[in-house]
């Protein structure tokens, strides 16, 4: 008899401390923002998994490309006259990338100019290259001078005449600055009109800039060599 | 590879933050000197590259990077390092302001390809 009371008795404490514990439970999981850690992770998720789409997709086209040139070269491979062409249109498409071909196509045209207030600085135009290299500007060049791989701006002080310039390529460029860029028009015009994007912040310094969107653009190639002394290709198998 | 320069690039989040800008500000200037060939974090730059900061890191080409930055050159040593280094140079001006920099030459340093595409759109060539 004894023992069954206690036994009922300490039941009753173990069911009463759950009890507690559970309410605690509940009272944390109220004032948890659950909805906000789910939310978090799924913009995390979906950015990621947007990422990834672009990769495979961007992998799909070179698939599908390297394909279709495989297919042509079987194609073509049966005459030897064929083939050089095809080879001179592969060299062709190559010095396109690279920036050694005239180019013609839609974009954007915008000219910086110094003024009695501020001078046009050589990182407004890094920056600018940059925004539009990331709005997917194809071709890009300033004041005529194609921007390629390893294109650089140089800031050279003049102590002589105690002025500084600017060179691309070794050549001096000047203001007005005029920086053309063939890609999609949309995308590199919102690129820099984009709030708090490039043309607010030139207009912040007070820096005359304009731009115009453009159908037809043409871009002057690259003239200039691209020397590789000091770099050797590295083979690696299965490339 | 004859000849090349490597620089090791670290950023101290509690005295400076390395920016997208200093990354670009690096990157001309070893084109300045002459760099064949330049990587920061394994992401080759070549002519489309572009570097952007999102939120509290860096993106190149869409991937992201984050600090320690390491960014490799390949070009004539004594120039590239010169560039960087020499009162007034980018690498000095950073370590100035409290960021890590560590710079490493190195005889023979290997820069891995850009696995991107190049899928121009819109620029046709002139015939």
């Amino acid at each position: 008899m004894k023992g069954k009371r206690i036994l009922s008795i300490s039941i009753g404490c173990v069911a009463l401390i759950l009890t507690m514990v559970m309410f605690t439970q509940f009272k944390t999981v109220e004032h948890t923002d659950i909805v906000a850690i789910e939310t978090m992770r799924e913009t995390e998720l979906r950015a990621e998994y947007t990422s990834w789409q672009e990769k495979y997709q961007e992998v799909e086209t070179k698939l599908q490309d390297t394909r279709r040139k495989i297919e042509e070269y079987k194609n073509q491979m049966s005459s030897q006259e064929n083939a050089t062409e095809l080879l001179k249109q592969e060299v062709h498409e190559a010095q396109k990338n690279l920036g050694y071909t005239n180019v013609h196509g839609e974009g954007i045209v915008i000219t910086l100019e110094d003024n009695s207030k501020a001078e046009i600085e050589r990182f407004d135009l890094i920056s600018l290259l940059n925004e539009l290299k990331h709005a997917g500007a194809e071709a890009i060049s300033i004041n005529g001078e194609r921007i390629v791989g390893n294109s650089d701006i140089a800031l050279i002080n003049n102590e002589l005449l105690n002025s500084t310039m600017l060179m691309i390529h070794g050549k001096r460029i000047a203001t007005p600055y005029t920086v053309k860029a063939i890609g999609d028009r949309k995308y590199l015009e919102s690129a820099i009109t984009i709030k708090n994007g490039f043309l607010d912040e030139m207009k912040a310094y007070e820096k005359d800039i304009h731009y115009s969107v453009e159908k037809e653009i043409v871009i002057e190639k690259y003239d200039g060599e691209m020397p590789l002394d000091y770099a050797n290709k590295k083979e690696v198998k299965g490339d | 590879m004859k000849d090349a320069d490597s620089s090791n690039f670290v950023g101290n989040a509690s005295k400076a933050i390395v920016h997208d800008a200093d990354l670009m500000e690096v990157v001309n200037a070893l084109k300045e000197a002459g760099a064949e060939a330049i990587s920061i974090n394994g992401e080759r730059i070549v002519n489309t590259t572009s570097i952007i900061c999102s939120g509290n890191i860096i993106q190149i080409d869409g991937e992201k990077v984050g600090s320690p930055y390491e960014i490799k050159a390949i070009g004539l040593i004594e120039r590239l390092n010169g560039a960087l280094t020499m009162p007034g140079g980018y690498l000095s001006l950073m370590e100035n302001e409290g960021v890590q920099v560590k710079v490493v030459e190195n005889e023979n340093v290997v820069i891995p390809k850009y696995d991107g595409m190049y899928h121009f759109q819109y620029a046709e060539n002139v015939e």
